[in-house]
């Protein structure tokens, strides 16, 4: 299937955190805007990216890079680079969810490099909550008792 | 590492177009103006240091059940979505 088809994508400078790893395959997940990114060399590194853009449509329109960040990503005119941003799930509970936003990864898939940059613009979280409700108590809480009638 | 002392509205030179002033002084707390072209990525230290705790902490998260949380939050996604809409 096309859609599971994975792209390798080359971090030159690693992922923070995970300097070493160079090599990742990017697979879409079907279905939703999703993606994993895991490491060639080692299947413990695996990420869970969120396609932030289609939840804030004006999130990241322009980013300024620096000669530095074009060069890591191979830009040529015309490059149009895809936002991802990681995402940290809470397994004990999913609704509490958060994504990256003042780290993105920004990925040409012209070139099939990648990197991770990190935005000066401090308005931008790097603990988003995903879902809207996650503040709301998602597990409803008990009643108590004397409060009804 | 060089170690220079500075009074208060002096300013170092770094390179040609980088200049460093100190602003302000209170206590243990130091105000910095740091002049430099628009393609020298300037971060506090710690911001670098929180991304790659992040990072380890999301690697850690999604090791367990990968599918099983893949399908879960797909439904999540598809359901109660998501972001503030107001935030600006």
């Amino acid at each position: 299937m096309n859609n599971q088809e994975k792209k390798t994508i080359v971090f030159s400078k690693g992922i923070p955190g995970f300097e070493e790893e160079k090599t990742f395959l990017f697979g879409l997940e079907e279905g939703a805007p999703l993606a994993k990114l895991d490491a060639v060399n080692n299947q413990e590194i695996s990420f869970v990216l969120l396609q932030s853009q289609m939840f804030f449509p004006e999130y990241l329109s322009e980013v300024d890079l620096t000669p530095d960040e074009m060069e890591l990503l191979g830009i040529d005119t015309g490059d149009k680079l895809d936002v991802w941003s990681i995402m940290t799930i809470s397994l004990s509970n999913m609704s509490k969810s958060t994504v990256n936003l003042r780290a993105p990864l920004l990925l040409n898939f012209r070139t099939n490099k990648g990197i991770q940059i990190i935005l000066s613009d401090e308005n931008y979280s790097f603990r988003q909550q995903v879902f809207a409700d996650a503040h709301n108590a998602s597990e409803a809480e008990p009643v108590k008792e004397g409060a009804v009638g | 590492m060089l170690v220079l002392s500075r009074k208060v509205n002096e300013k170092i030179r770094i390179g040609e177009d980088i200049e460093i002033t100190i602003v302000a002084v209170a206590g243990d707390n130091v105000r910095i103006g740091i002049q430099a072209p628009k393609d020298v990525k300037i971060l506090r230290s710690e911001v670098y240091e929180e991304v790659q705790r992040l990072n380890r902490e999301a690697v850690s998260g999604t090791k367990l059940q990968d599918q099983e949380v893949s399908d879960r939050l797909k439904e999540m996604l598809g359901s109660t979505l998501l972001f503030d809409s107001n935030r600006n």
